[in-house]
């Protein structure tokens, strides 16, 4: 159990790296065929998600070093945060599911229903994962390092934005 | 009643017509067509945009459109916009090879922006190799930007900066999507009005429904990045036509049958088909239409 919590947060983690990797390449490419566009920016979101996620796994696993009783701390953190984390999670692979199987009518209910609104609060699910995992802490620097590691999953997303620009063909007169 | 608020992406760039050059724009004119307008929020948009000496910077404009329009193909990709019309276009081009018309048979997408769906079509159509697809637009810039995807991807379509009804080859039929609802009154008569020369015509818009602001805010919000598009994203919900306004314009003006295709019913509906379309045929083509729809006749709403 000790193991499973921490590797469901990261794997979420990822999970979430890789649909900001999806999400901040679309609507940036015209195209029609752009399979390819995708796969690379769902992997750079999976690169950078697990770059953090190694990142903030090392420095927990440091401070757990030289403070033996932070593990367990952060464990209970863990699980409150999951509470907020999963049932999000969850519904937004359903809502992908539904998106990737099923009928057009389906499709746009998933769409409407769950992935844009979601899209829109996932800042939000992270904060209140945030604040109810610090809120459950038994001490302070558990506290703290749950907030360091929402704050890092908040900025994975600006991170991946940065220096992206739209594909944009050429601009200028045409011919009429 | 749909609201009369101001696009502004109808605003910040223009062109004269017969030479396709563009036109100066006065910042502070639009500046205070807004505000006289009450839009205020858009006013500040404008207000930011770059100019010199009072006009609007037409390659800082056409970029934001372009960026606009780029970002909306990819809420168009979300809703199958491309799919949705294909589902249309094959009962009504066997119909149109059943009545005998002459091939080619042409779709002239109206409005096409930077040409998504004619692009989707040729791509993913399978329409048939008796039909050609050609885009028009007014905006240089995007049908430029259309016409190189295009090439980019070798796609067998016709983009360009023409008034869809005065072709040289006329259209047989005429589809839309995302332009019914910038026109109003008489431009709304006029638009229909030019299709008389063709056979049929598929124009997809966003449904008219108290929620489609709503969602059309949220989606803008979610998907957008351009503040110029989540504006005009939110506005054209909120100028959508009701499925009435349109069928009275379509049938006055053409003279076809005519009926709304995914008209929302009741608010379950308006979520499942955040957009609708008006359908029209000849009248003389409409009952073999209907034969020919299979399980999308179910979805048509009363033809007039």
């Amino acid at each position: 159990m000790n193991a499973v919590l921490p590797v469901l947060l990261a794997l979420l983690s990822v999970t979430d790296a890789a649909f900001c990797g999806f999400r901040v390449a679309a609507g940036r490419d015209a195209r029609i065929f752009k399979a390819d566009y995708y796969r690379s920016a769902i992997r750079r979101g999976m690169g950078r998600g697990l770059f953090t996620a190694a990142l903030v796994g090392a420095g927990i696993a440091g401070a757990c070093l030289f403070s033996p009783g932070l593990f367990p701390q952060l464990l209970v953190c863990a699980r409150a945060m999951l509470w907020v984390l999963l049932p999000y999670a969850t519904l937004t692979l359903v809502g992908m599911g539904v998106w990737a199987a099923a009928e057009a009518d389906a499709r746009t209910l998933a769409s409407v229903v769950v992935l844009g609104p979601f899209t829109l609060i996932r800042p939000w699910v992270i904060a209140a994962a945030a604040a109810v995992g610090a809120w459950k802490a038994p001490g302070f620097t558990a506290a703290l390092v749950t907030l360091a590691a929402c704050g890092a999953q908040l900025a994975l997303e600006p991170w991946l934005n940065a220096g992206m620009r739209p594909r944009i063909p050429q601009v200028g007169p045409a011919r009429p | 009643m749909p609201s009369d608020l101001l696009e502004i992406s109808d605003l910040i760039v223009d062109y004269d017509v017969a030479t396709l050059q563009p036109r100066p724009v006065s910042r502070s004119a639009v500046v205070a067509r807004l505000i006289e307008n009450g839009q205020r929020g858009a006013a500040r948009l404008v207000q930011r945009l770059p100019a010199s000496n009072d006009t609007l910077d037409f390659e800082a404009c056409s970029l934001a459109l372009l960026r606009a329009h780029i970002e909306l193909q990819r809420l168009s990709e979300e809703f199958l916009q491309a799919d949705r019309l294909r589902w249309v276009l094959l009962p009504l081009l066997r119909t149109l090879r059943d009545a005998g018309v002459k091939p080619p048979l042409r779709i002239v997408d109206v409005g096409c922006g930077l040409g998504y769906a004619v692009r989707s079509l040729a791509a993913h159509g399978r329409l048939g190799r008796d039909v050609e697809l050609i885009g028009c637009d007014m905006n240089v810039t995007l049908i430029e930007n259309a016409r190189r995807l295009a090439e980019e991807e070798s796609l067998s379509c016709e983009l360009k900066v023409a008034n869809a009804f005065q072709l040289e080859q006329p259209g047989h039929i005429f589809i839309s999507t995302g332009v019914l609802h910038h026109f109003r009154g008489n431009d709304l008569n006029a638009f229909f009005a030019g299709q008389r020369q063709g056979h049929a015509f598929v124009h997809y818009d966003i449904q008219h429904s108290v929620l489609s602001p709503w969602g059309s805010w949220m989606f803008h919000q979610a998907r957008m990045r351009e503040p110029l598009a989540r504006h005009d994203g939110v506005v054209s919900a909120r100028r959508a036509h009701p499925t009435q306004t349109l069928l009275s314009a379509a049938r006055t003006e053409t003279g076809f049958s005519c009926a709304s295709l995914d008209g929302a019913r009741d608010l379950l509906g308006a979520m499942l088909r955040p957009m609708t379309a008006t359908l029209g045929t000849r009248a003389e083509l409409w009952e073999s239409l209907l034969g020919q729809l299979g399980p999308l006749r179910s979805r048509l709403g009363p033809a007039r």
